[in-house]
């Protein structure tokens, strides 16, 4: 009974169009008014303390300025580099370009944790481009779509770093993971990119470089290449923590952007930090009432009674897994993926601690989904800012990037049945 | 109006400066503690705790600019199917849901920051009274009071056939 009122003032809230955040933070005030029974000697003035608590941590700050980071590289002339830097890469191949698109796309996750922000900051490079050159516009804007889901699954990851601060894993153990899992969604994206070339005859790229344009490509991009070898290199020797490195990288994206690309302006900061803090508070206001709500939760021993329900389901692991990805892929499809995490995380957590997955597997399997929310409609922020680069209507696209789709997908069933993809590097 | 207008505007001005500040030092305090343990072999605890305490308040001033020009994420593929009177009525009920909920909330801070001066308690590094940190919630959830009740009173004197159409914040 406590936990329909709890999930179910939540959901009348969300439904209502109440605020996410303020949604987590009612129902768990409404907990602690109505059945006091259980969540005494909590009290309302416990809630403002655990919404305190929530922010009350170095380990989350990374978000602020990974996003800050990503801002900062985009306003200042680094994802051109990056895009220069892939089509020399790629060739004249049949489909060459949308090679060098799924290739920047995974360059810019590298340096940025945001799906979104890599559809915007590529798309806006190559899109364009590639119509003008004869590719199928709906096509290309799925392969934008999905390929812009790499952001956050190749490390630094905005999202992963949010399910470690819920769960206590390692942000360097999930990273090191992520990185593996986004090479392999790349080649499958590669190889499909190739595939549909043949089969919808894109076009060959013509422009031919010479050795000393190869030379100047590569060496203008030196800045924005070092910048992932920055953030990962310091995590994985050791040097830096996460927050640190994301810090690092904001101090690194503001020397390339002034220093070496000129053309980040010292008067463009303002805007660029209040952009970065309100995006980022808005994460982080979730992840601070989700605190309260998961406090809630645990203190009222809702947490222990399901995962004693679940236990004597004998459930196999196997199966368990399947069934979360299963309701995380029906979740994203409308609501917002740190939401969901938010939201769900603490609740499934236990269950799966007490069923003896790895802490890496969950995650990948939450993190992967979550970013499968973006791509899939109705709420696909993918989608929409792909909406907003190519000037598509949302259905065209949504209906152009399945096939990419299903290969992400694919790839997302792997590591929800093999463990292996999650663990391997630790 | 015209003067709730010029409050509002004044209000957004402090809190975009407020907020870039906090988010200055928080960069330059984080990247000052890996200088120190990295270059000078030294920690210095307070710059961490400087850099969380400016975090909090720049959430809290954040969220409150979110709430205000409806950025703040929620879920609208429900609300959205409906329009006029019905409408009205769920978008006010949501408001006054909402404000209750930012006003007890910065009831709850006040308690707290009160409590907190009356034991005297300071924070570990840098041995300022907590009240600093937790008078954060209660600026930020105080705005949000006051904004929203702004935004619930236009919501209740708009005509029912405008809703369902693309609103804006006062």
């Amino acid at each position: 009974m406590t936990g329909v009122l709890l999930f179910g003032v939540f959901i009348v809230c969300l439904f209502i169009g109440v605020p996410i955040s303020i949604s987590l933070g009612i129902s768990a005030t409404a907990m602690i008014i109505f059945a006091q029974d259980i969540m005494a000697p909590a009290t309302t003035t416990s809630i403002p303390l655990r919404f305190y608590a929530g922010l009350d941590s170095v380990s989350i700050m990374a978000i602020a300025f990974f996003v800050l980071a990503g801002n900062l590289m985009t306003k200042g002339g680094i994802s051109r580099r990056i895009v220069n830097f892939a089509s020399i890469l790629v060739g004249r191949v049949q489909g060459g370009m949308g090679v060098a698109l799924v290739l920047a796309c995974a360059f810019f996750a590298a340096l940025s944790g945001s799906a979104p922000a890599t559809v915007i900051a590529i798309g806006s490079m190559l899109y364009a481009d590639m119509v003008k050159a004869g590719y199928p516009g709906p096509r290309t804007a799925g392969l934008l779509v999905v390929s812009g889901g790499l952001g956050p699954v190749i490390p630094p990851s905005i999202i992963m770093v949010i399910y470690c601060t819920l769960t206590g894993a390692s942000v360097s153990g999930m990273f090191k993971q992520g990185l593996l899992v986004g090479i392999l969604i790349c080649v499958v994206l590669i190889g499909l990119v190739l595939y549909y070339a043949k089969k919808e005859n894109w076009p060959t790229q013509n422009e031919h470089h010479t050795g000393k344009d190869i030379l100047k490509i590569f060496f203008d991009a030196i800045p924005a290449l070092l910048t992932p070898i920055i953030i990962l290199g310091g995590i994985y020797s050791g040097i830096l923590t996460p927050t640190e490195s994301s810090v690092v990288a904001c101090i690194w994206a503001l020397i390339a952007g002034t220093l070496f690309y000129h053309e980040l302006k010292f008067s463009d900061l303002i805007d660029i930090l209040y952009d970065s803090a309100k995006s980022s508070a808005m994460i982080l206001f979730i992840i601070s009432a989700s605190t309260a709500f998961s406090w809630v939760f645990t203190f009222s021993g809702l947490s222990s009674s399901l995962v004693e329900s679940v236990v004597n389901m004998h459930l196999s692991s196997t199966l368990f897994c399947l069934i979360v990805a299963i309701i995380l892929l029906i979740f994203g499809t409308f609501m917002e993926g740190t939401a969901i995490c938010v939201l769900l995380v603490p609740v499934l957590w236990p269950i799966a601690q007490s069923l003896g997955i790895h802490p890496l597997h969950f995650g990948m399997i939450v993190c992967v989904s979550n970013v499968i929310g973006t791509m899939t409609p109705p709420v696909a922020v993918n989608i929409f800012s792909a909406t907003s680069v190519t000037k598509l209507p949302m259905g065209q696209i949504a209906k152009a990037e399945v096939p990419f789709l299903i290969g992400y997908v694919a790839v997302f069933f792997l590591t929800v049945f093999f463990p292996w993809f999650s663990t391997c590097l630790i | 109006m015209n003067s709730l207008k010029k409050i509002l505007g004044w209000l957004d001005r402090s809190e975009r400066l407020l907020m870039v500040l906090a988010f200055v030092i928080m960069v330059a305090t984080m990247f000052g503690s890996v200088l120190a343990r990295n270059v000078f072999r030294a920690t210095v605890s307070w710059l961490d705790e400087l850099a969380r305490i400016s975090m909090v308040y720049m959430v809290l001033l954040g969220a409150e600019a979110g709430l205000r020009d409806g950025t703040q994420v929620r879920v609208t593929a429900i609300i959205s199917k409906f329009s006029g009177k019905l409408r009205k009525v769920l978008d006010i009920i949501a408001q006054v849901v909402l404000i209750a909920f930012t006003a007890m909330v910065t009831r709850g801070a006040i308690i707290n920051v009160q409590t907190n001066i009356a034991r005297n308690v300071t924070t570990t590094s840098l041995n300022w009274p907590m009240a600093i940190p937790y008078m954060a919630l209660v600026i930020g959830f105080s705005i949000m009071t006051l904004v929203q009740l702004g935004t619930l009173a236009k919501m209740v004197t708009k005509p029912a056939d405008q809703f369902g159409e693309t609103e804006e914040q006062v």
